[in-house]
């Protein structure tokens, strides 16, 4: 009879976390080092804040303030309080005098609104018929978008029982909400792309979009492409001008350097420009990710050689670019931060896996290191075979992560380099849990029209 | 005392170093605000640049309690922009953390201004702001009356803005369909 093999997993996990312990102690005993790369973690609200105090030194040293910080064990209050603390006013809800406010003006009631969170917005569209005209007009659009609003919110699809069942996610107040499509269930879509409050979705069949917004019940089925043999194609959405009002374009490419561009300014296809000979194709196109757009710049990940392509709808210029990726990486993907272009991906060394960020040097087109999901979450799927799918890829990441019997939605604020728990979602008038796949991050406006 | 032709308006008068402008409120209170924070006001950098006020600016629709809050904020942003105008490394556009720091201690500034006010303070600041023209003012104060009623169903906002309720029920009934995730809470 042979030995009993220890079993791997959960207590490698706790090997090695109390290994690297053990190398803190002995490395950082005095306090005058200069200061570590640290996490606060906070489990009441399960988010992690990453504050970077210059000068990395590896990502051992957070487990020493995480040990610190994690003294009494967490106390989880139920999901409705923690939402509701979400919530960022600084006062409860205060009873609002009528005898001042009935003498409000009316022209300011716009100014106000402008500012309220979006779900607010529609519900307001209930008081009366003034306000419901007012805040579906040209006026309140433009006010609305001149007002800076929070971050993106999640719109997903998944396909249970055969239909398509919407899941919206609001970041700021981590809530999910049910709208529905007003399609025929057998018309299963996915969405592929969206820009300026408006999101584009691409029935199955791989020749019907639809553009629509999110928020309200319409929907415009834009003509079907031209090309009837499908294979697939990468989808990307921009706008003409600086909101939804100026128009948008649709744009396909296919692996065959085949592409056109929607106009909703004339509704038609059209294919600009025949491909540059002097890209090679087939394209290699990386269909788990999609395309960025910076202003008017689409950019799609490609391999073969491993790069990005970026075609400017504007000008009808295509540039290629050979980018070497990073070892051990799976599952990438591109983002986008501030007009930086990004790249996310699972790094998977020895049976660890970790999710990292890159960002794109230009100057020597080469992918850079700016940030790593905290290794105490990372420990979670040691060992395990990881799938990552990446929805949105501007300013706010979804992170779908998935191993065998567990899976994790994530959140990644790339300007706060912060990483946050997605609480689970669920089938309305149901207790099954939804496993997330597939989606796209759009920024919600009340009033944008397809 | 008489203005120079290219000098904009008596009203102006150097204290300091400084230019200042004398403002008069509803319930005759004299305040003084530098000229640089009156420039906030697209209203009152119409006035001085239009000239000819000898004894202060007269603002009927502004009482003396409202007024100094105008004054504050007004003060405050005019210092902040002087303050990140002469900072050289501003302008080389390189520390773009210290400009994002100072800004978010601004909005901080601004959030405990607006919350300290009583509501009917709170009123009189917006009608102020509105009336002299202080975006950023209107857009802090607006901000504050957002987050009071965000929370509200539209049946309390009817209430406390003494609105009438002129849909049908079925009308009502049907919009609560069409923008049913908005509703679930």
């Amino acid at each position: 009879m042979g030995e009993r093999r220890p079993v791997m997993g959960e207590v490698a996990a706790l090997r090695q976390l109390v290994g690297q312990v053990q190398e803190l102690w002995d490395l950082y005993g005095a306090p005058a080092h200069p200061l570590p790369r640290w996490y606060l973690l906070d489990f009441e609200h399960g988010s992690i804040k990453d504050d970077y105090c210059g000068g990395r030194t590896g990502y051992n040293s957070e487990l020493l303030k995480i040990m610190e910080t994690n003294q009494s064990p967490p106390r989880k209050r139920p999901r409705r309080d923690r939402n509701r603390e979400r919530a960022p006013c600084s006062n409860p809800t205060k009873v609002m005098k009528q005898e001042i406010w009935r003498e409000f003006p009316e022209d300011l009631f716009e100014t106000v609104i402008a500012r309220l969170p979006v779900a607010a917005i529609f519900r307001f569209r209930t008081v009366c018929r003034k306000w419901n005209s007012l805040l579906g007009s040209d006026n309140f659009s433009h006010q609305y978008s001149d007002v800076p609003h929070g971050l993106p919110w999640f719109y997903t699809i998944t396909h249970e029982n055969g239909n398509n069942n919407v899941a919206m996610y609001d970041p700021s107040l981590n809530k999910w909400h049910h709208p529905s499509i007003p399609l025929a269930p057998t018309k299963i879509v996915i969405p592929v792309a969206s820009v300026g409050g408006l999101v584009c979705l691409l029935d199955l069949s791989h020749r019907n979009f639809y553009i629509c917004n999110p928020l309200m019940q319409s929907l415009k089925e834009i003509p079907p492409i031209s090309v009837q043999a499908w294979s697939r194609v990468t989808v990307g959405m921009v706008l003409n001008g600086r909101n939804y009002n100026g128009g948008y374009k649709v744009m396909w490419l296919g692996n065959d350097g085949t592409y056109e561009v929607y106009d909703s300014t004339n509704n038609t296809w059209s294919c600009p420009g025949n491909f540059p000979p002097s890209i090679k194709l087939p394209l290699g196109l990386n269909f788990r990710s999609q395309p960025v757009a910076v202003g008017s710049t689409l950019y799609f990940m490609c391999a073969e050689p491993d790069g990005v392509l970026s075609y400017d709808v504007s000008s009808g210029i295509w540039k290629q670019f050979s980018i070497p990726l990073p070892l051990h990486l799976t599952d990438h993907t591109l983002a986008e931060f501030q007009g930086r272009v990004m790249l996310v991906g699972l790094l998977c060394k020895n049976a660890a896996t970790c999710v990292c960020i890159w960002e794109l040097q230009k100057m020597t087109l080469l992918w850079k290191e700016v940030d790593r999901m905290p290794n105490i979450w990372c420990l979670e799927f040691y060992g395990k075979h990881m799938k990552m799918t990446c929805l949105g890829n501007s300013g706010l990441l979804m992170l779908s992560l998935k191993a065998k019997r567990m899976n994790r939605l994530v959140t990644y604020n790339l300007s706060k380099k912060e990483w946050q728990k997605v609480p689970d979602c669920m089938l309305p008038c149901s207790r099954k849990k939804q496993w997330i796949a597939c989606g796209i991050a759009f920024d919600p406006c009340p009033s944008a029209l397809a | 005392m008489a203005a120079e032709k290219g000098e904009k308006g008596a009203a102006a008068k150097e204290v300091a170093g400084e230019r200042m402008v004398t403002l008069e409120s509803s319930d005759g209170e004299e305040f003084h605000m530098s000229e640089a924070a009156a420039q906030l006001s697209t209203l009152l950098r119409h006035v001085i640049e239009g000239g000819g006020i000898d004894n202060g600016i007269p603002l009927p629709k502004v009482a003396a309690r409202t007024l100094e809050k105008v004054i504050m904020y007004c003060e405050k942003h005019a210092k902040a922009a002087a303050k990140s105008d002469s900072d050289p490394s501003a302008a080389a556009g390189s520390s773009s953390d210290n400009t994002a720091a100072a800004s978010e201690d601004l909005e901080k500034w601004d959030r405990k201004l607006v919350n300290g006010l009583s509501q009917d303070a709170l009123f009189d600041l917006i009608v102020a702001a509105d009336y002299l023209v202080i975006d950023g003012l209107l857009d802090a104060t607006c901000r504050k009356v957002a987050d009071m009623m965000k929370g509200k169903t539209p049946d309390e906002i009817r209430k406390i803005f003494n609105i009438l309720n002129d849909f049908t029920k079925e009308e009502e009934e049907e919009m609560r369909r069409e923008y049913a995730w908005a509703f679930d809470d």
